[in-house]
């Protein structure tokens, strides 16, 4: 009964739960504009990427076990640049939360809530949100338990509903004429699972054991899986030419779905209310580590951490409130993903290679000595 | 001496105004007329407490019992004290020479003798139901078990009824509940740890675990936090529990009042602590889960996959009890699209003529709901049926008549209050009729959405208590998968091999059971 730590499958559903996002509402969309019929493929490959580079994150986690990110960067960097490199991380975190409840929220308003004022369910998402982050990482982890797998039911739920629609026709030809895209979207395509690298911030608090490894690639490969199929069905149900002209294929799909007893007439509306918990279990855990990188980036005392909590609910309600066109805000992110590439693709295998040479320097130093 | 004596006497007559701490340093005297004005004085000269003055047997020396007649066994005073002090004869009595341990040993049968001195252990011992003997010259008395409650027997549970389990539940008799529990676990390690509360009314309460099962720090902590507790009096179990629970002003019971001891018994057994308080017929339980608060004895007497079923259904009952009325005006107020739609024209044709808007309508039903709940609670149990009989038909059927809610409301309001009473703990019911009205508000200003908040937020909040130091959602989370086969679902018994891991026990083993086929033998 004492404050038990993380274990591995609580860690599996942690990155789980933060990878799968508001992506799943856009991803068939994005890909299919990528990579048309392929764009399954990228998304199969950035997978894999994002297994690799969530392996990379992982050993860096491994070599401080004591620390999380931000504090990593701070040991590394220095004062100065481990805390520049913290603000660019912090950056690009806070734009990805606000901006995926943005997202979220603009389905809402489209699906569910077309009569209330943006700004309000903006407001009580980040409230609800700061709230959970308040209560602890304990809190948030039994939260996290009990909404992602009944999300990830739904999800595999409505691709079953959806399967009688499905032309396998529609994912042909494979590879044809197509590779390049194919090629160049894998990038993108590994940037829907940016929760992999929620580890760094959550390693410190886990209990350490041989068997924690697999299951974190466990919880990169349960979103992999999901995208990908949802992004099979949806093709199959759409084809590339209309999905191409859907906001949110996905919800789409539930709306294109057959039910067969008519208990509720708008299923898609129902699927929001439902999906908001996929997108709150993502919100939390990236808005927990914002305010690691803000408490570590000004030197915030863990006595004020409920400042920092709270202090974020304004920040992100003018980012949130900065663009009002969704498509903007879908279209307009290259720079965030570019923050993104930088982040996963270069400064974390910079610091695992420093890391690492460093140790052995140690070491051949220490058997010299 | 007689100096001591006089300042003595000075104190004796200022008794009526000491309390507790004042007189608990005095000590009994050689004369008896003085330790009776004592006692008398401290107990204000209560019309119940009795004192028969007497001769030894053998001897003129003077001897006195003091005890509460309300109390006290009458019967075992005459028969066991009395009759063998002033008829019967001993050795020592008849030298003169009274040894106390003689009188203890052979003329007293009583199941409990202790030699006393001090006014704090007479008073404590004589208001529990114990009598005083005194004697002249002798500045030590004996204090003699002679308790003699009238209690109720042993009757069935009145809030917690089972369909096959046991049909006892506890009385306000603290000895009977010890029974009741040690009947049903003959284990020589069931600890029964016995300690006073109170400043001014001592009341006995027993700390009850399994040594070897329960968590020694489970164990301590309870003690620690009951140790600090600091109060005048102290009613009934449950109060005293509430006021160390590590939230008690949260709305969900953060522990498990029961009057059944099989529940106890299976508490006990899994590593938990309960706590019996004299004067309750109730037992507290600690630490306690969600999970645990909808279980019901029953589950256990059925085959699992019925009680998985059954439990589930009562999860159901949960949502539906607090969720209904705020669905219904959220899809009703906000999302009707989201309703077939021979549904929506039904719903509005029902609500044709009624001036109130659904969220009017569901506050007035749940408050009169609440009303013919209470009503039905104070008033005696044929009255009440009256009650449930004038409120649920006659003036559920007249409101709709004289169109002031629809039949869709009353159906609501009805199905949210059958589904409460699925619920096996009373407070947990409270707790979900509570946060009804949070619900429905946030359905009238957000509708579906607000709903889905209300409930995110009610979750986290519900994850963030803690019972005794255990997640109050456990065993419902990844920290203890072998937990789970007694949660939301109740799992073949024997599968259940393992005590709640969640608990901590210190012998985590529970059987070792091997299905038929399997067998050594």
């Amino acid at each position: 009964m004492n404050n038990p730590k993380l274990n591995p499958i609580q860690m599996m559903t942690l990155i789980s739960a933060g990878t799968l996002g508001v992506d799943i509402l856009t991803v068939p969309r994005r890909m299919v504009d990528a990579a048309r019929q392929d764009g399954w493929i990228s998304l199969l490959l950035g997978g894999l990427l994002t297994l690799i580079t969530g392996t990379l994150a992982y050993i860096l986690a491994n070599q401080y076990p004591d620390k999380d990110f931000p504090e990593i960067l701070v040991h590394i960097g220095g004062k100065f640049l481990g805390r520049l490199l913290i603000l660019i991380v912090a950056v690009y975190i806070l734009l990805y939360v606000s901006l995926s409840v943005k997202i979220f929220v603009q389905a809402l308003l489209i699906f569910l809530m077309d009569r209330t004022p943006e700004f309000v369910l903006i407001l009580l998402m980040n409230l609800v949100a700061g709230y959970a982050v308040f209560k602890g990482l304990e809190t948030m982890g039994k939260v996290v338990d009990i909404l992602f797998p009944i999300t990830v039911f739904t999800v595999f739920f409505v691709m079953l509903l959806a399967l009688p629609q499905a032309d396998p026709i529609r994912l042909k030809p494979i590879l044809y004429n197509n590779t390049n895209n194919v090629l160049k979207a894998i990038v993108p395509a590994s940037q829907r699972f940016t929760g992999a690298g929620l580890i760094l911030y959550f390693f410190k608090h886990a209990s350490k054991s041989k068997s924690s490894f697999p299951w974190f690639l466990a919880g990169i490969s349960i979103p992999i899986i999901s995208y990908v199929s949802l992004s099979i069905i949806t093709i199959m149900v759409f084809g590339t030419k209309e999905i191409s002209t859907l906001t949110y294929p996905t919800l789409t799909l539930i709306k294109a779905i057959q039910f067969p007893i008519s208990f509720l007439e708008r299923l898609e509306s129902f699927a929001a209310v439902f999906w908001i918990g996929i997108v709150f279990n993502a919100g939390i855990l990236f808005y927990h580590a914002s305010v690691r990188n803000t408490m570590v980036l000004f030197s915030i005392p863990e006595k004020y951490k409920n400042h920092a909590i709270w202090g974020h609910i304004p920040v992100l309600m003018i980012i949130g409130q900065m663009e009002s066109n969704v498509w903007k805000v879908l279209e307009g992110t290259p720079e965030i993903r570019a923050i993104q590439s930088v982040i996963v693709l270069g400064l974390i295998p910079l610091l695992v290679g420093y890391t690492l040479l460093k140790n052995r320097r140690g070491k051949s130093d220490a058997s010299k000595g | 001496m007689n100096i001591i004596k006089k300042l003595f006497g000075k104190q004796q007559k200022r008794f009526d105004q000491l309390n507790k701490e004042q007189y608990g340093q005095f000590k009994l005297v050689g004369d008896i007329k003085d330790n009776i004005n004592s006692l008398y004085g401290i107990m204000n000269h209560s019309s119940d407490l009795k004192c028969r003055e007497f001769n030894l047997a053998g001897s003129n020396r003077r001897a006195a019992i003091i005890f509460i007649s309300t109390i006290a066994n009458e019967d075992m005073i005459q028969e066991h004290i009395l009759k063998p002090l002033v008829i019967e004869s001993t050795a020592s009595v008849g030298k003169g020479r009274i040894d106390f341990e003689d009188i203890k040993d052979s003329m007293i049968s009583a199941n409990s003798v202790k030699v006393v001195k001090t006014f704090d252990d007479i008073v404590l011992g004589i208001m529990s139901g114990d009598t005083l003997l005194t004697i002249q010259g002798y500045d030590k008395g004996l204090l003699i078990d002679s308790k003699g409650y009238q209690g109720r027997t042993i009757g069935e549970p009145a809030t917690e009824p089972s369909v096959k389990g046991p049909q006892e539940a506890f009385v306000e008799i603290l000895k009977i509940n010890i029974g009741l529990i040690r009947r049903r676990l003959l284990d020589s390690n069931l600890c029964f740890e016995k300690h006073k509360l109170g400043r001014r009314a001592k009341a006995d309460y027993v700390i009850v675990y399994i040594k070897g099962i329960a968590n020694s720090r489970l164990i301590d902590e309870i003690k620690n936090r009951l140790s600090i507790l600091d109060v005048d009096s102290q009613a009934t179990t449950a109060q005293m529990m509430r006021m160390i629970v590590d939230r008690p002003k949260s709305i969900f019971p953060l522990i498990q009042v029961t009057e059944r001891p099989d529940k106890v018994v299976a508490a006990l057994s899994e590593g938990r602590v309960a706590i019996l308080m004299n004067g309750n017929p109730e037992a507290v339980i600690a630490p306690t889960t969600l999970p645990i608060l909808m279980q019901s004895s029953d589950d256990y007497f059925e085959n699992w996959i019925v009680a998985s079923v059954i439990r589930m259904a009562r999860l159901v009952g949960i949502f539906v009890t607090a969720l209904l009325p705020a669905l219904y005006i959220a899809v009703t107020a906000f999302h009707p699209d989201m309703l077939p739609l021979n549904l929506v024209l039904s719903i509005t044709k029902s609500r044709t003529g009624v001036p109130f808007p659904a969220f009017v309508e569901a506050i007035l039903m749940v408050f009169t709901l609440e009303l013919l709940q209470e009503a039905g609670i104070r008033l005696p149990r044929v009255v009440g049926q009256t009650v449930s009989i004038v409120g649920g038909l006659v003036i559920g059927q007249a409101a709709v008549q004289a169109g002031i809610v629809s039949p869709i409301m009353v159906i609501v309001i009805s199905i949210t209050a059958i589904s409460s009473f699925t619920v096996p703990d009373y407070s947990l019911g409270l707790a979900l009729r509570l946060a009804r009205i949070p619900f429905i508000i946030l359905a009238v200003t957000l509708g579906a959405f607000g709903v889905a908040m209300g409930l995110l937020a009610g979750l986290i909040y519900i994850a963030s208590l803690k019972s005794f130091g255990l997640c109050y959602l456990e065993p419902i989370s990844t920290l203890y998968p072998s937990d789970w086969k007694d949660s939301i679902i109740r799992g073949p018994l024997w599968s259940m091999k393992k005590r709640p891991q969640a608990l901590e026990p210190e012998d985590p083993i529970r059987a070792e059971i091997k299905r038929k086929g399997k067998r050594s033998e």
